[in-house]
């Protein structure tokens, strides 16, 4: 039977989760600290953390994050977010993270993965790969959403695995934020083509979503965000920067299905798929 | 340095070029305005969003609309729109939210990109009537080819469009509401007598109508000298009536109609380009685009015109000031970016070159490359970029 | 019984050592982290967590001289709890990166998870099985694992399994308990409750 962990995919932007569509867009939902802890405490199995600005700003400001959280939450912590160097993942994984993820720095030097990998071992370091549909073809890209690639997908994957990365992470994002549902087309690519665990997600906006996935084989996680985020929407911000409008005011509404940890669980037992309760 | 007589703003352009402290615009945009501490009029007022009573702003627009209101067997208010996000999101609120039957005026980019279609499209499937034309496409050609070389912005005759193709729709069809989206001049920080103004007056506000044109409200002088200069212009290839809504209906007409001005919906609801793109995703079908547009970081501002781009870079080359610095200064002034993040963004992507469609703006325009650099070049004014090593820099890039 | 008042967390620079002293906070119990021997050999209960390669593991702790105390401390039977790579460096030798030989307490070797049915590593939640239900109180919940690597109990030494889990067809050992050794493949102080009640019920065994 298919085991899935599900994960709760927060981007943050500031330590306050942001909630993109399309990966366009960084409305600001909250604090991510009590997100992520709230999490916890409703079941989820991981949580991913990724720093939107890091890639732009040339560094990761996810370190006193992780600090906080890891005090609190005792559930694995992955990041990523312009991640370029082995001190970078040093920093990350002293603060608390137990793995840390690579994406834009892989493009401008190849070599990084396999040195991280040596360094920290495969089990630590992962891939995301941020993957959008134009004109019904695949593309890579980087910055959070910001550089398209050319490089050939299913040679990316195979390239990427021989380096020696324990996990992938797959984000449809052309799905991203938008509740509209799997991209199956992509999700079939990806089991097809890989042969270590991946996350898959993107486009996640109702529990029905899941269900045809418990024929795959090879995915070992599912990533959650929107479909979370906006059924716990907490008014905690800060006076950080960022796009409040949303949690200021009533008159900006979002349409989700009602739906917690619990609930998204129960759906994968009862569609024959294996996860924590 | 060939004259530029009709680019009236380049003749405003400051001798040394500085840095608003607080967003990232530079004196050298046309009706900016620093204060003696050095930050821009727009930045001086941008808590001004935040102390406005919107029950209010909003209590008149009802006012303004009841005014209006048919009783559904007619149109009733025009909304120019490209299909974008902030005419997206005016549509559907008078519809939606206050029971107007709003009538979209579209006036055709100079050439569509799929995005712009698709969305376009969803606009329209949304529930709205549309007249949208498409000029000429030779008179449209030449004068975006003429545009370019005198008034360095080839966008210059999708402007004029924009700005007088409603107007005169609304004569044609007696609906005497129009509605646009955001006031450029208080979102990017130009003239400051228009701030807690809710409408151009079309008659009294005539200075800033052709300041806003860049200094001509009209075509025709222009157009005359063109004929006379330009081997390409040929006055037989131009038909009057074909270049009837580059214009505006005339005073007399207007007032016939009872039309005396427009109107901009960023007044009566608290303008956030970015909870637009959310609101229009959530109710239109709007989509951004995946990679993002040239020159600058975002994806869902103007997207239907594959020439835009070169709109931005040609006010790039005149005045240092391409699409990244609008898009991020507008951030600032929003409390969603910090000045570093948007300095880092400027300095990558501001000025950025469009190659994406660059052959294909060449054939629009019928020049070659070297043709099209000689333009470029022609634009440059010392004040804004020197010689360092054989390349063209910034004299004064942003702090 | 062996008081407690001494619990040191080693630190041979490869893991992520908070998040076990996190876990102990968490459940009220101060615990000393560190890379000096002189720790090690005066703790009462030693810790071993790990994230990395074997290889890595067992140069830095040669490197820093801990092997003897290390050694010792388990010979002479005092309390030691092992985290994933932690507990797989109690074996003779591992072939991961190359072949290394281990602490040896036990003569069982660490062998690569063979991809079968699938995807190498194995990295998620697995339900353990008990096989003996002495201390400390193991439960059978689903608890975190992370590995591409695996302990292969040889068959005169299956009596220290305490726990396994069902992988790729096969039974994979997820827990070993004998005298005063525990150690664990999979990782309490990132399983969640349940994975905190048991780090409570280990620190329980050893009081």
């Amino acid at each position: 039977m298919l085991k899935i962990r599900l994960v709760a995919k927060i981007d943050v932007k500031d330590h306050q989760v942001v909630k993109g569509v399309r990966l366009e867009g960084l409305r600001v939902l909250g604090s991510a600290e009590l997100f992520a802890e709230k999490y916890f405490l409703e079941g989820i199995d991981e949580i991913f953390y990724h720093d939107v600005i890091a890639s732009l700003l040339g560094r990761n400001a996810l370190l006193e994050l992780i600090k906080n959280t890891a005090k609190n939450i005792f559930i694995p912590i992955t990041v990523s977010g312009g991640v370029r160097t082995l001190k970078d993942i040093y920093n990350l994984l002293n603060s608390g993270a137990d793995r840390v993820s690579l994406n834009s720095e892989v493009f401008k030097n190849k070599n990084i993965i396999s040195q991280a990998v040596k360094e920290f071992g495969s089990t630590t370091i992962i891939n995301s790969m941020d993957i959008g549909k134009i004109n019904n073809k695949y593309f890579l890209f980087t910055e959070n959403g910001k550089n398209k690639q050319e490089e050939n997908l299913i040679d990316w994957i195979k390239k990427i695995q021989d380096f020696g990365v324990g996990e992938f992470v797959i984000n449809a994002i052309h799905k991203d934020g938008t509740l509209e549902g799997i991209d199956h087309e992509l999700l079939n690519i990806i089991e097809g083509n890989v042969n270590i665990p991946y996350i898959f997600g993107g486009g996640i906006g109702k529990r029905e979503d899941l269900k045809n996935i418990s024929s795959l084989k090879k995915i070992n996680g599912i990533f959650l965000s929107s479909i979370l985020h906006y059924n716990y929407i907490d008014k905690n911000y800060s006076d950080n920067f960022g796009n409040t409008a949303f949690l200021q005011s009533n008159i900006f509404k979002k349409k989700v299905e009602k739906n917690n940890i619990q609930s998204i669980k129960s759906f994968l037992k009862k569609n024959k798929i294996e996860c924590r309760v | 340095m060939k004259k530029k007589i009709f680019e009236k703003q380049i003749k405003l352009l400051p001798k040394t070029i500085e840095w608003c402290k607080s967003c990232v615009i530079s004196n050298a945009r046309p009706r900016i305005f620093f204060n003696k501490d050095g930050i821009c009029f727009a930045c001086e007022n941008k808590n001004y969003k935040n102390k406005i009573d919107w029950d209010k702003r909003e209590a008149e627009l009802i006012k303004l609309l009841d005014k209006h209101r048919g009783n559904g067997s007619k149109w009733d208010v025009i909304v120019p729109s490209s299909g974008g996000k902030d005419s997206g999101f005016v549509a559907h609120q008078l519809k939606y939210k206050y029971g107007m039957n709003p009538l979209l005026v579209t006036w055709s980019p100079l050439k569509y990109t799929d995005i712009g279609i698709e969305n376009f499209d969803s606009l329209n499937n949304s529930g709205f009537s549309n007249i949208r034309f498409s000029p000429n496409g030779i008179v449209q050609r030449k004068l975006a080819r003429l545009c370019l070389e005198e008034l360095g912005d080839a966008f210059h005759v999708f402007v004029l469009g924009q700005s007088f193709f409603p107007l005169n729709i609304a004569c044609e069809t007696n609906i005497r509401l129009i509605i646009y989206g955001e006031n450029g001049e208080v979102e990017y920080g130009g003239d400051k007598n228009l701030y807690n103004k809710s409408h151009i007056n079309l008659f009294k506000d005539a200075k800033w109508v052709s300041n806003y044109l860049k200094g001509d409200s009209s075509i025709d002088g222009l157009l005359s000298w063109g004929f006379k200069n330009k081997g390409y212009l040929k006055e037989k290839y131009f038909n009057q009536s074909d270049l009837k809504y580059h214009r505006s209906p005339s005073h007399r007409d207007l007032k016939k109609c009872g039309i005396d001005r427009y109107y901009y919906y960023s007044y009566f609801k608290k303008w956030i380009p970015q909870e637009n793109y959310y609101y229009c995703i959530d109710n239109t079908g709007f989509k951004s685009k995946l990679d993002r547009s040239e020159g600058t970081y975002s994806k869902y501002s103007s997207l239907d015109d594959k020439f835009d781009s070169f709109h931005y870079y040609f006010r790039y080359i005149k005045f240092g000031l391409g699409r990244c610095i609008d898009d991020a200064a507008h951030e600032i002034r929003d409390g969603h970016i910090s000045r570093e993040e948007a300095v880092t963004l400027v300095r990558k992507y501001d000025g950025e070159f469009p190659d994406k469609y660059f052959e294909e703006f060449l054939e629009y325009l019928d020049i070659s490359k070297k043709e099209f650099w000689k333009i470029v070049d022609s634009w440059r004014f010392p004040n804004v970029w020197k010689k360092q090593n054989k390349k063209w820099v910034l004299r004064h890039p942003i702090k | 019984m062996p008081s407690l008042r001494k619990v040191v967390i080693v630190d041979y620079k490869l893991s992520n050592l908070f998040s076990v002293n996190n876990a102990l906070k968490k459940i009220n119990i101060n615990a000393q982290i560190s890379s000096y021997k002189k720790d090690i050999a005066s703790a009462d209960l030693i810790i071993l967590p790990g994230t990395g390669t074997f290889s890595a593991a067992m140069k830095n702790l040669r490197e820093n001289d801990l092997l003897d105390n290390l050694a010792s401390h388990i010979k002479n039977g005092k309390p030691f709890l092992g985290i994933c790579l932690g507990f797989q460096l109690l074996f003779s030798s591992s072939s991961e990166i190359k072949k290394t030989i281990g602490l040896n307490i036990f003569k069982s070797k660490i062998k690569k998870i063979k991809n079968e049915t699938h995807a190498v590593p194995n990295i998620g939640w697995n339900k353990i099985k008990i096989i003996h239900k002495k201390n400390p109180k193991l439960k059978s919940e689903y608890f975190y694992f992370v590995h591409s690597y695996y302990a292969d109990i040889l068959e005169k030494e299956q009596k220290i399994v305490s726990s396994y889990i069902e992988y790729q067809k096969n039974k994979v050992c997820s827990s070993i308990t004998y005298n005063n050794i525990f150690a664990t493949q999979f990782h309490p102080e990132k399983s969640g409750k349940k994975g905190l009640e048991l780090m409570k019920n280990i620190i329980k065994f050893y009081k």
